[in-house]
């Protein structure tokens, strides 16, 4: 049977974590099934991948002139070659 | 943002409407994730990236996500700069990364021993109506080692394969796990003070 804190090392370096469609291994189930702290553990911590998920959708586009100065770069070496 | 509708042909024959697009799109992924690694020197660095795309994109056969090809070339471009700077890309794991900020809340037993609270916000839109979270939540992850960070954004926020950032970064699959961990472990203490008292 997993500890909590075994529990919380293997979840939290979860790369796959809110991968949809993602299943923890048998054991990690089985103890989440009889320990609300870890439930509740593991549904804040991906709470928190969400929220850090959404970072990226909330980004703004470049700005023209970004975009502008990035496209001069690149043609002047073009130019330059 | 979606990249799907990103017209590859036109990219490869190297129409200038497209490649803008490009720009604009992942300009700010790819400073997020040099930045790390080469600080003030992000713009420079990203901008010889998008120069190196430029002439690489008529060899683009799409078979990974075009976000994962940007940032793997950014990568390299950052690696290049730190090693035309005699530095190294550090992602090693080490003492120096901090200590697992979970690890003093178990007791010997491995049972917690100070179990996690009840958040008043339970749902991601509950969260954001929070004013200051998100700027607190970019201070703590600035405030992580560049290996940490790295790996955090790379995975959680841009979503980029697993496999792919483990070889983008140079760094075995149970390495770059530890590093997740520590990441996520420092950014949940973060998250859990905030609900308890309101403030970073």
């Amino acid at each position: 049977m997993l500890s909590c804190r075994e529990l919380v090392n293997e979840t939290t370096g979860d790369p796959d974590l809110i991968t949809p469609g993602h299943s923890f291994r048998w054991s990690v189930r089985l103890h989440l099934l009889m320990c609300h702290h870890c439930r509740r553990y593991v549904r804040q911590l991906r709470l928190l991948l969400v929220l850090l998920t959404g970072k990226q959708h909330r980004r703004q586009a470049a700005e023209a002139k970004t975009v502008d100065r990035i496209w001069q770069a690149i043609q002047g070496r073009r130019t330059a070659e | 943002m979606n990249a799907d509708d990103i017209d590859l042909s036109a990219l490869r024959a190297g129409d200038e409407t497209v490649f803008r697009e490009l720009i604009r799109r992942y300009q700010h992924t790819l400073l997020a994730v040099v930045r790390p690694l080469v600080g003030e020197q992000a713009e420079e660095v990203v901008q010889e990236a998008w120069i190196k795309v430029h002439r690489s994109c008529a060899g683009f056969e799409g078979r990974s996500h075009i976000k994962t090809w940007l940032c793997s070339i950014a990568l390299n471009e950052a690696r290049m700069y730190l090693r035309r700077h005699k530095r190294e890309m550090n992602m090693t794991v080490s003492a120096d990364d901090g200590e697992d900020s979970l690890q003093d809340r178990f007791k010997n037993t491995g049972g917690w021993a100070r179990p996690p609270g009840v958040w008043n916000a339970d749902s991601p839109d509950e969260l954001l109506m929070q004013d200051n979270l998100l700027e607190c939540l970019e201070k703590t992850l600035a405030a992580l080692p560049p290996n940490q960070q790295s790996l955090l954004r790379l995975r959680d926020i841009e979503g980029l394969p697993f496999d792919s950032i483990c070889n983008e970064l140079d760094i075995s699959a149970s390495n770059a796990r530890v590093l997740l961990h520590r990441a996520r472990s420092y950014l949940y203490r973060m998250l859990e003070g905030y609900e308890e008292t309101g403030e970073c």
